[in-house]
């Protein structure tokens, strides 16, 4: 057990550094271009050309004059060694690990929310309609997900603010704060995971109530409850574990435009900012963070099955 | 809930498996018995031949400003309103049609067709090989949803070609993983172990015997990731990250209209309802294919 | 006393492809402490009869007859009252033990979620469990009671799944394939127990089984079964000394210690029941009457009867 926990845990730490040398290149690649982006975004006044002179100071200050790998090797040492992730281009020097750590709260109280959605209205949807397969109720709430799967979030969460905020005025527009504010964002961010969650313990659940072992609880006499909460939906949830996992991460990628329209601070907005202002460092730190975050969950789940399915034994 | 819900099991009385056949003439069988999957096919045929004769059928120039007549209502001079800028939104919508499928299809059909094949080469060989390209297609999938393509914009920009290589490169590991799956699933079968030991070039089993036998349940992923691509594409655009400005697509179109959502809410609601409208479609028309070719209930969803 | 009498059972499946007839005018009745054994090929429908006593049928079944349990109609019962009869007055030993436990319960909880259910603490329950494990071979009980289904052999589940059906005093066990794919030692375990359970009072069985020397050594009657039908039907001393159905006699010559002869040919397809015996295509003195004419189950004396034109023809 502890050496496939040291193993896993190895992997993650491996991936994440893979990924974040991935979106390190990706984003850093021209060297040149980068110097003149940074001028144009910080320097008031600079219209046509940069002038060389002020790119070789930008270069100079940001060791862009440096080979691509030597640049990630020192913001990896940093990293690693000082829990550093460099300065932004953008806000006055600020450092990027401030800004992240800014940011992280607020993201990660917008998943929870979101996963909380998922999850309290997902998973009894989705038995309530295996129970009932193929009723009138079934069939209206599968009919429901599909058309809800094919709902762009963002548009969902325009019309959300249409009907109950500028129109019912019930909710606020935008903004960060009160629990008032968190409603709107979290019910458009979940209802594409909430939709194919229903659909997939639904699938789940039938599979599990056509199993010889549901079949010998009733012919133990077992009540219709005891069956349906000590053997049926246990078993039904295992393989709906590591879905969840999965629809972490897109719920995490939706933040990126969620958190845009709502005006919440987090790091998909800080993300999307950046990307506007061409703040590298910002942008793949953010990056970095939100595949770390998606990577870390799963790792969590992964390790989850020990303690939930007993025929799992890591040796 | 009654009991009788529960008390009886839930399995079925099955006949033995029949071979996996997926004749022509099963299909089209199948295809008869559904009519909602007939009347999707057939929506879907509507919807490409309007997106390719859009400059003939639209009644308006789609660029044509007129401030005069901005964000009008529904009439009949007007069937979906009036933008912001006084453009048709009928028209605007049907030559957003063009760039969504046109884009749509486009990177899926590349991703596809390169995923399948870096899947199949990974299957098939197996040992290293396998090992460095599942890795890498394992790196790729740990970016969640549209953070990878996001990533590429970012640093590439706007632009239609960019927005194709952007999604293409963000999706084809998906084909990857599931078509190594499938390869590996049937190398070991009778056809391909007796091809093998007849001496067939690597290059003939692929193509002949592993990739038509594989690619089933791909193009069913296919169908559904059409679906998907259009949301992201949409979205993307929706930020200002897809398409530049000048070119009709639902996304920037929402993104533009957005600020006269209290005042004009047809700006914002007419593009929304386009993309749920087709993304219905693809949605509908993956299940249906799923269920025909009977591959293994939600799996293809799950990744 | 006749404790379950079933006369006429007809089950059929409507299926994309047609109607399994799976089982068609079944009838026998069983006393209160015997064994009924009912033999027969995978596909027979014997497990299916099983199945419809304790009504545990797939919803898209569809049953005629009657099952008469203690004098009370099971088919027509309503569902929680069947519901109270079950593992209380009519228990069942499943057919494939490692399928029927669920996994991410604990041996003495599968028992002892029986107790529980009828009120006692949780204790009580796992004691009554492991009593219940050591009745039926499984030591030491408290170490195996800690465990899961998975860290059981095949042999070991069939004993667990046993011990449940014996968790309360019911009046007739179903026992559906107890034997079947266990090995030679297995086997002879789960023969024990079950002729233990026998020797229980007043406990009735009805054995479903295609294992002949199960059938032999546990059974007071016996019912073969053909193609969905009662093909012979008598005490279990008669049916293996002098088989008068020409399947009965294949099915004793294809025993091992008879010298393993083989049948030729397949079963009639559920789906499409020949006009005539179901057996004539395979049956060495099949005669003209025996395409044309569905032979009745005669009852020739008060020990049983056959479904043969041609009885003892061999």
């Amino acid at each position: 057990m502890h050496y496939y926990l040291i193993k896993r845990f190895g992997f993650l730490v491996l991936t994440i550094i893979a990924a974040s040398a991935l979106a390190y290149f990706m984003l850093h690649a021209v060297p040149g271009e980068t110097a003149e982006n940074v001028a144009r975004h910080t320097i008031v006044g600079i219209e046509d050309d940069v002038s060389e002179l002020v790119k070789a100071e930008i270069s100079s200050k940001y060791n862009l004059n440096d080979p691509i790998w030597v640049q990630y090797t020192n913001w990896l040492s940093g990293l690693i060694f000082h829990g550093d992730l460099g300065s932004s281009y953008v806000y006055k020097d600020t450092s990027v690990m401030t800004l992240i750590s800014l940011a992280l709260g607020p993201t990660i109280i917008l998943a929870i929310a979101s996963m909380l959605i998922v999850i309290v209205v997902g998973i009894p949807l989705g038995m309530y309609c295996a129970v009932h397969e193929n009723r009138p109720s079934d069939l209206i709430v599968r009919g429901a997900t599909i058309l809800s799967i094919s709902f762009p979030s963002f548009w969902l969460a325009l019309m959300l603010i249409l009907v109950f905020s500028l129109t019912l005025d019930l909710l606020p527009v935008a903004g960060y704060g009160t629990p008032a504010n968190i409603v709107l964002p979290a019910v458009a961010l979940a209802l594409h995971p909430t939709a194919v969650v229903i659909r997939i313990v639904r699938t789940s659940m039938l599979e599990t109530l056509g199993q010889q072992y549901i079949t010998f609880a009733i012919a133990k006499g077992l009540s219709f409850g005891h069956i349906l909460w000590n053997h049926a939906i246990k078993n039904a949830l295992i393989p709906v574990l590591t879905l969840l996992g999965v629809y972490f991460g897109n719920l995490l990628a939706g933040t990126v435009i969620i958190e845009n329209i709502f005006a919440w601070p987090g790091i998909g907005n800080l993300l999307i900012s950046s990307v506007d202002a061409r703040d590298i460092p910002v942008v793949t730190s953010c990056i970095v963070v939100i595949v770390a975050m998606f990577l870390i969950v799963n790792f969590v789940v992964d390790l989850s099955y020990h303690f939930i399915d007993p025929r799992i034994r890591y040796e | 809930m009654s009991e009788d819900v529960i008390i009886r099991p839930k399995t079925r009385w099955m006949l033995p498996a029949k071979t996996a056949d997926i004749s022509k003439n099963r299909l089209y069988r199948e295809i008869a018995k559904r009519p909602g999957f007939q009347v999707c096919l057939l929506l879907l045929g509507i919807l490409v031949v309007a997106a390719i004769f859009a400059p003939y059928i639209s009644p308006y120039d789609p660029e044509a400003i007129s401030v005069k007549d901005k964000n009008q209502g529904i009439s009949s001079a007007h069937l979906f309103g009036t933008d912001f800028l006084g453009r048709d939104l009928f028209s605007l919508t049907l030559w957003g049609a063009r760039t969504s499928l046109l884009i749509a299809s486009i990177s899926v059909a590349i991703a596809l067709i390169f995923g399948s094949a870096v899947g199949c080469v990974a299957g098939y060989y197996g040992g290293v090989v396998d090992e460095v390209l599942s890795r890498f297609v394992d790196l790729l999938l740990a970016f969640p949803g549209i953070i990878f393509a996001l990533a590429l914009l970012a640093f590439m920009g706007a632009g239609i070609l960019n927005l194709i290589i952007a999604i293409t490169l963000s999706q084809w590991a998906i084909y990857a993983r599931l078509m190594r799956g499938q390869v590996i699933s049937i190398k070991n079968l009778e056809y391909v172990q007796s091809a093998y030991t007849a001496g067939l070039p690597d290059s003939r089993i692929m193509t002949r015997h592993l990739f038509p036998n594989a690619v089933m349940p791909v193009l069913i992923l296919s169908t559904i990731d059409i679906g998907h691509v259009i949301l992201s594409v949409a979205g993307l655009s929706f930020l200002g990250l897809g398409i530049p400005p000048g070119i009709p697509e639902w996304g920037s179109m929402i993104g533009a209209g957005k600020e006269f959502l209290r005042t004009a809410p047809l700006n914002v609601i007419v593009p929304g309802l386009a993309i749920t409208f087709v993304v219905l479609i693809f949605n509908y028309l993956g299940e249906g294919l799923r269920d025909i070719l009977d591959v293994h209930k939600d799996q293809v969803n799950i990744e | 006393m006749t404790l379950l009498s079933v006369k006429d059972l007809n089950v059929c499946f409507p299926t994309g492809e047609g109607i399994v007839h799976a089982s068609r005018d079944v009838s026998f009745s069983m006393e209160s402490g015997e064994v009924l054994g009912l033999v027969g090929e995978t596909g027979s429908g014997k497990s299916v009869i099983g199945q419809a006593i304790i009504r545990l049928l797939p919803t898209n079944a569809n049953i005629t007859g009657t099952i008469a349990f203690n004098g009370q109609e099971l088919t027509t019962l309503k569902d929680d009252a069947m519901h109270a009869l079950r593992g209380r007055v009519i228990s069942l030993v499943p057919q494939n033990p490692s399928g029927s436990l669920d996994p991410l319960v604990r041996n003495g909880m599968q028992i002892g979620e029986i107790f529980i259910e009828r009120g006692m603490t949780k204790n009580t329950a796992w004691d009554k469990a492991c009593d219940l494990l050591v009745a039926v071979g499984l030591i030491p009980s408290d170490r195996i009671a800690k465990e899961y289904p998975h860290e059981l052999s095949g042999g070991m589940r069939q004993r667990l799944t046993t011990s449940i059906a014996i968790a309360e005093k019911s009046c007739l066990i179903i026992a559906d394939e107890p034997t079947k794919g266990l090995d030679y030692h297995a086997r002879e375990t789960t023969a024990r127990v079950l002729s233990d359970i026998k020797t229980r009072d007043n406990v009735s069985l009805l054995l479903i089984t295609h294992d002949l020397y199960l059938a032999e050594h546990l059974c007071d009657w016996i019912a073969v079964l053909y193609a969905g039908e009662i093909v012979e039907i008598g005490p279990a001393g008669q049916i293996f000394n002098t088989p008068r159905h020409p399947y009965t006699q294949a099915l004793i010559r294809a025993m091992p210690k008879n010298g393993l002869v083989p049948l030729d040919g397949q079963s009639p397809s559920l789906m499409a029941i020949p006009k005539g015996c179901c057996f004539a295509d395979r049956c060495s003195c099949h005669s003209e009457i025996c395409s044309k004419e569905h032979p009745d189950l005669i009852q020739e004396s008060l020990n049983g009867g056959v479904r043969c034109h041609h009885p003892s023809c061999n």
